[in-house]
């Protein structure tokens, strides 16, 4: 493993931290449908926590209950280890799907009043400004930004409060290449400073890139939760083949270096714990007595760990 | 308190809707207790801008102007829904209440600025009509200035409920339109008709105890000695019953909102 990431440097540091964020079996449905399905996070501090799932899997609903705005059915959650109440919000910035402010505002008038409800100082109004490249246009009114604009004017006003977490849903949606680059750092940038962070996105890319722990969430439920290493690793994976497979399955069964084994059509993929060692899996195979028609080693990408883990549901 | 009705004024003040009709109201408002009396049908009842009736008269020439005070809250609260600022709010950190809280202060402020200027207005209006320099009894029918009062307070807490009801700008003031002028007056007609007390009931529907008009101008009007004895036909003020009246819808309005903003998703 070469190249690693900043993230990976950070994520020694929050074991054992405490829970900023924790929820129990949290529900919440639109009539019939079910949007959330008793759904347990745990999100301690300084992590970049993502929620990753694919569009309409209970994301954004999941948020919208953690920030007040929807009531959940059932189940609980806390926030610094308190039950939710409106002044815990404060220490909370948030951006939910889409930026909402008065249009006939100008951007610094908009941040005056979010700055009056989370009772900061209004020099904050600057310093946010400048982080998110608008204090240029600071006297404009929301209705003649671009959706770029607006949407870093929502981060702006999320981090207004210099808030101990960030929620971020989708934050880089609607935004060019450029924009999705510059969110990302200002994200990353921000998690240095020991901020907590919790992210959701359909965007796998986005989650490995800036996320240091991951809930993989499809239709409401959980899939699975850890570190993003653990979950969403760069796994490398052998294929096998041999004409007695029976005898093949068995063998690899004593095999250490292979974490996992599953059968894909007519090869049995071994998912390994570390750098695979060809020659070693090959002469240990034939040692038992086995001889490959087919091995092949390749990196597992991101997008197949989601495939399997949303497959599974 | 004081930190919401600032977030209040803030998002309103600089609002060019808000400030046109504000302007607008504040004017006509301001001018009615001098233009009435200019009404050629109400030129034989001098008497009406006097002191003390003038209380009754501009009281009953506001409550016709107050449909603007119900567009401006039914504009400023849809917009909180479409422009998704109430959620926005929520995830800032104020608490559902806050936000009913916070309206309800501006409508108690802006119905207690009213009231001043009413009080202000009507007086030198009183004065300047006056028949002699003597104002002793100015103060008589004064019980028409918190009448105004809640008079203010309930249609905008009306409003409220509507757009709080219907969440789009154009839906509520429909509704608004609707209520007040047929919608009522047709239930009042039945409830008349059909029910033996109806008439106890009707005239406890919100508009009839909102817009009160204590007096029966028809018959004030085509009664030759009303003219003569005016300030015996009109009470000195609306009276115990119509005012517990206003202050239950008005409970009754604002307790309906906020239990639908407590409970809905926003």
């Amino acid at each position: 493993m070469t190249d690693l990431p900043p993230y990976r440097i950070l994520s020694h540091q929050i074991e054992g931290l405490n829970n900023v964020l924790k929820t129990q079996a949290l529900a919440k449905s639109y009539g019939r449908i079910k949007a959330v399905k008793s759904l347990d996070l745990e999100v301690s501090e300084g992590a970049v926590f993502g929620i990753l799932g694919p569009n309409g899997s209970g994301k954004s609903t999941t948020l919208s209950m953690l920030l007040g705005i929807l009531t959940p059915d059932a189940g609980s959650f806390t926030w610094f280890g308190q039950a939710p109440e409106p002044a815990l919000r404060k220490d909370i910035g948030a951006l939910l799907e889409q930026p909402n402010f008065y249009p006939y505002l100008s951007a610094r008038k908009n941040l005056e009043i979010a700055c009056l409800i989370k009772e900061c100082s209004t020099t904050r109004v600057n310093t946010v400004l400048e982080q998110v490249g608008l204090l240029p246009r600071a006297e404009s009114a929301f209705k003649t930004f671009s959706t770029g604009m607006k949407q870093r004017l929502a981060i702006a006003s999320a981090l207004l409060a210099d808030p101990k977490v960030l929620v971020l849903d989708e934050p880089t949606n609607g935004l060019d290449p450029q924009g999705i680059a510059e969110v990302r750092e200002l994200i990353i940038a921000i998690a240095e400073r020991g901020k907590t962070i919790l992210l959701a996105s359909h965007i796998l890319d986005e989650v490995e890139k800036v996320c240091t722990h991951v809930a993989v969430i499809k239709q409401g439920q959980l899939l699975a939760q850890g570190s993003v290493l653990d979950i969403l690793r760069n796994q490398h994976q052998v294929e096998l083949r041999a004409d007695d497979m029976a005898a093949l399955e068995q063998a690899l069964a004593g095999y250490a270096p292979a974490a996992q084994r599953r059968r894909d059509g007519n090869l049995i993929v071994l998912s390994m714990i570390g750098e695979p060692d060809g020659t070693a899996l090959n002469r240990y195979l034939f040692e038992q007595g086995l001889v490959l028609s087919h091995l092949r080693i390749h990196k597992k990408r991101l997008e197949e760990s989601f495939l399997e883990i949303t497959a599974k549901a | 308190m004081m930190r919401l009705l600032r977030i209040e004024w803030n998002k309103i003040q600089p609002y060019r809707a808000f400030r046109i009709l504000i302007g607008l109201y504040l004017v006509s408002f301001i001018a009615l207790p001098y233009s009435m009396e200019r009404i050629p049908f109400l030129q034989n009842w001098q008497q009406l801008f006097e002191f003390p009736t003038i209380w009754f008269s501009y009281y009953f020439g506001a409550e016709f102007l107050s449909f603007a005070l119900a567009i401006i809250i039914i504009t400023i609260t849809t917009n909180e829904y479409s422009n998704r600022t109430f959620r926005q709010h929520i995830i800032d950190g104020l608490g559902r209440n806050d936000l009913v809280t916070g309206k309800l202060l501006l409508m108690a402020v802006l119905a207690a600025v009213l009231m001043v200027l009413f009080v202000v207005n009507g007086y030198i209006a009183g004065m300047i009509n006056a028949f002699e320099a003597d104002y002793s009894g100015a103060w008589i029918k004064a019980g028409y200035i918190p009448g105004f009062f809640l008079h203010t307070v309930g249609i905008m807490a009306f409003s409220f409920f509507l757009a709080n009801l219907f969440r789009r700008t154009g839906l509520a003031i429909f509704a608004f339109i609707a209520w007040v002028f047929p919608v009522e007056l047709i239930l009042r007609g039945l409830l008349v008709g059909v029910a033996k007390d109806g008439g106890m009931i009707s005239d406890r529907l919100p508009v009839a105890v909102i817009y009160s008009s204590n007096v029966n101008l028809g018959e004030m009007f085509s009664n030759p000695t009303a003219i003569l004895n005016l300030n015996e036909f009109i009470p000195s003020s609306l009276g115990l019953e119509n005012t517990l009246m206003k202050i239950g819808w008005t409970v009754v309005f604002f307790g309906l909102s906020w239990w639908m903003i407590r409970r809905r998703d926003l």
